[in-house]
């Protein structure tokens, strides 16, 4: 520190350095050519280091970038010579003599599944795009195949999760002491709230536990049957719970205990999270993607919430009754 | 050396000549007034009324409001002679109030920013057509009409597919027979592909942001730490066009302040600047660099180093103000 400044002079400095830095500083997003650019790969190295810093902080200009390339990749045919417009224009000659020896499925073939959607029509057509969301072209064609067959992928870690608790979640249900929720799942929040069957007039003290049994968080006594865990757990990661209950007779009961398996869950994965937070952005209302799209990620009591409103608009939709069935399997 | 406005008067409006000459403060407080009324104030209506048609609504009022503040915080620094030259304050207005509806249509609707990326991708890609600026409009149509006037706001788009932009495009264009505006061809796709019912409530959107950080209004030994360690993970080159052309609201270099001010030595500074002790001290007394000068030492053009900056100032600001 000078020697020569009082602290006020130097608090001073510091103030009209920070004003100088970053007073009045804007929310700023690079120009759309820069973006198109990134998509290209042809930005210059000065670009590069104003374009992927801010790519790294900046979700929305992520999507963008992401939505360029998807469409890159198929949309845009350029007809840069005469040639290529003649050999289009054959192609197109040939297609048409050919279309009804081979009477293919094409963009305009009509839909194979038709949905409301939140008040919205949206519909599979058979070659496996979909009207009426405005999704990229990865996302449409998993969706299509969940609406067209009622497959959705489950991550392996989500399936493995389900079926080492599935004795332990079989056991809640017998109204013993025991955990109830999160239990062999994923879950979207990373703050999940706990919860267990309640013992009359017992308290509680709940421990979530890391890998190796380590611990991470405990609870004070509690005197209800729930308890949303204070600090912010790691995504990704897979973590176990369990409950004590202290009795008024003074016994206390721990559950799940040996030869119980453990209540595990995961944490979301950092990706899936974020891609989920894109498409809330994109597509609120959307209960078919956002329960796919959860469905996916493993988190099935959120895919089966969204899926259950699908299925409630559209009644006697066998492809919206599919959907629910896959995902109550999954519970 | 301080560098003032006197150095390049040749680029500022005649129009903001008041704000520089007036030491009074209410007197420019008076000017500044009157240009906004009388001058920036009908640049931002017809802005408005250009990209939403005639209709009023509170939602524009928001959008009015928001590219004032972002005018008074420019005009604010008016004397800063590094902030971007005003050379017509009427084409400063309407790319500010642009940019603010950009921002605002990016938070409301994003899926008509993405079909507005994927529609400039085609007019840039595909050779059948162009994008182009004249005056202040970006006009887009056919190839063969580069260069001319936007000659229709209603473009046909009845039968557009998403999947075939541009042959849909092709389409319109024919029926036009003339170039467009590229806001009302999006426009028009979005209606016709129904994006505009897609929308975020309007509350949920907060177009600028005029609450300084509380970092910008510390001055503790934290918040020096704080702001020296993100500028150290910046990218070299934010890092250079920001600090060597950083300077204080009296155009003194901002960098100079560091060690005085317990920030950084200059021996601290030359490392994150990656460049030699000796070379930053022949430096030192002509800081704070001009954009050109900048460009110069980094192999790039001004504009290259105004996106490095605001980039920076971009980065510094949403970091700092997690904290």
């Amino acid at each position: 520190m000078s020697p020569n400044l009082t602290d006020d002079e130097i608090a001073r400095a510091r103030q009209r350095i920070a004003a100088a830095l970053i007073g009045n500083a804007e929310e700023w997003h690079p120009e759309p050519e820069l973006l198109i650019a990134r998509v290209d790969g042809t930005l210059s190295a000065i670009d590069r280091d104003v374009v992927e810093p801010h790519l790294a902080d900046c979700m929305q200009c992520r999507r963008e970038v992401r939505d360029l390339e998807t469409f890159a990749r198929g949309a845009v045919k350029p007809r840069r010579r005469v040639a290529i417009w003649i050999a289009a224009a054959a192609a197109v000659l040939l297609i048409a003599i050919l279309y009804p020896a081979f009477n293919r499925p094409t963009s305009s073939s009509p839909s194979s599944v038709t949905l409301v959607d939140s008040g919205r029509s949206v519909s599979v057509s058979n070659d496996g795009h979909i009207d009426g969301l405005g999704l990229a072209a990865d996302a449409e064609s998993r969706l299509a195949v969940a609406l067209t067959r009622g497959t959705i992928a489950e991550p392996a870690r989500a399936a493995a999760l389900r079926r080492e608790t599935e004795s332990l979640r079989g056991a809640s249900s017998t109204g013993a002491f025991s955990p109830l929720v999160p239990i062999g799942c994923v879950v979207v929040t990373q703050q999940p709230t706990f919860e267990w069957t309640a013992v009359p007039g017992a308290r509680y003290k709940v421990e979530v536990f890391g890998d190796q049994f380590r611990p991470v968080a405990q609870s004070e006594l509690l005197d209800v049957n729930r308890w949303t865990v204070p600090q912010q757990l790691a995504h990704g990661e897979i973590y176990a719970w369990q409950v004590t209950a202290y009795k008024p007779n003074g016994e206390t009961t721990t559950s799940p205990a040996p030869p119980a398996p453990e209540a595990r869950f995961a944490v979301i994965d950092v990706n899936e999270a974020a891609r989920i937070d894109e498409l809330q952005q994109m597509q609120p209302r959307s209960h078919l993607a956002l329960g796919v799209a959860y469905a996916e990620a493993g988190a099935a009591a959120e895919a089966e919430r969204e899926l259950e409103a699908l299925s409630a608009e559209n009644r006697g939709s066998e492809a919206a009754a599919r959907l629910l069935r896959t995902i109550r399997t999954r519970r | 050396m301080v560098k003032t406005r006197s150095d390049d008067p040749q680029q500022i409006d005649p129009l903001l000549e008041p704000l520089l000459e007036l030491q009074d403060r209410a007197a420019r407080d008076e000017a500044l007034g009157t240009l906004l009324t009388q001058h920036a104030d009908p640049v931002i209506r017809r802005g408005l009324r250009h990209r939403f048609g005639p209709a009023q609504s509170p939602e524009l009022e928001d959008i009015r409001s928001s590219v004032i503040v972002r005018l008074l915080n420019r005009l604010e620094r008016i004397d800063d002679p590094e902030a971007d030259h005003i050379e017509s304050f009427a084409d400063y207005v309407a790319m500010v109030t642009y940019n603010t509806i950009d921002d605002y249509a990016r938070r409301r609707n994003p899926q008509r920013t993405l079909l507005a990326n994927r529609v400039r991708y085609v007019l840039t890609h595909d050779s059948r057509f162009a994008l182009w600026r004249r005056d202040r409009d970006l006009v887009c149509g056919f190839a063969a009409w580069e260069g001319e006037r936007a000659q229709t706001q209603t473009l046909d788009t009845h039968d557009v597919e998403e999947r075939a932009l541009a042959d849909s495009l092709d389409r319109a264009f024919r029926r036009a027979g003339v170039p467009a505006d590229f806001h009302d061809v999006v426009q028009a796709l979005a209606v016709a592909t129904g994006l505009n019912e897609t929308t975020t409530p309007v509350n949920d959107i907060d177009l600028v942001d005029a609450t300084p950080s509380a970092y910008e209004q510390l001055a503790s030994r934290e918040a020096a730490d704080a702001l020296w360690g993100e500028i150290r993970q910046l990218p070299v080159r934010q890092r250079v066009a920001l600090l060597f052309g950083a300077r204080d609201s009296s155009g003194q270099s901002a960098v100079a302040m560091f060690p005085a001010a317990g920030v950084a030595t200059i021996e601290q500074i030359a490392v994150v600047l990656e460049m030699q002790h000796d070379e930053l001290a022949r430096i030192w007394p002509d800081l704070p660099l001009d954009d050109n000068t900048i460009a110069a030492r980094l192999g790039g053009s001004r504009q290259q180093i105004i996106n490095l900056r605001k980039s920076a100032r971009d980065r510094l600001a949403r970091r700092l103000k997690r904290r």
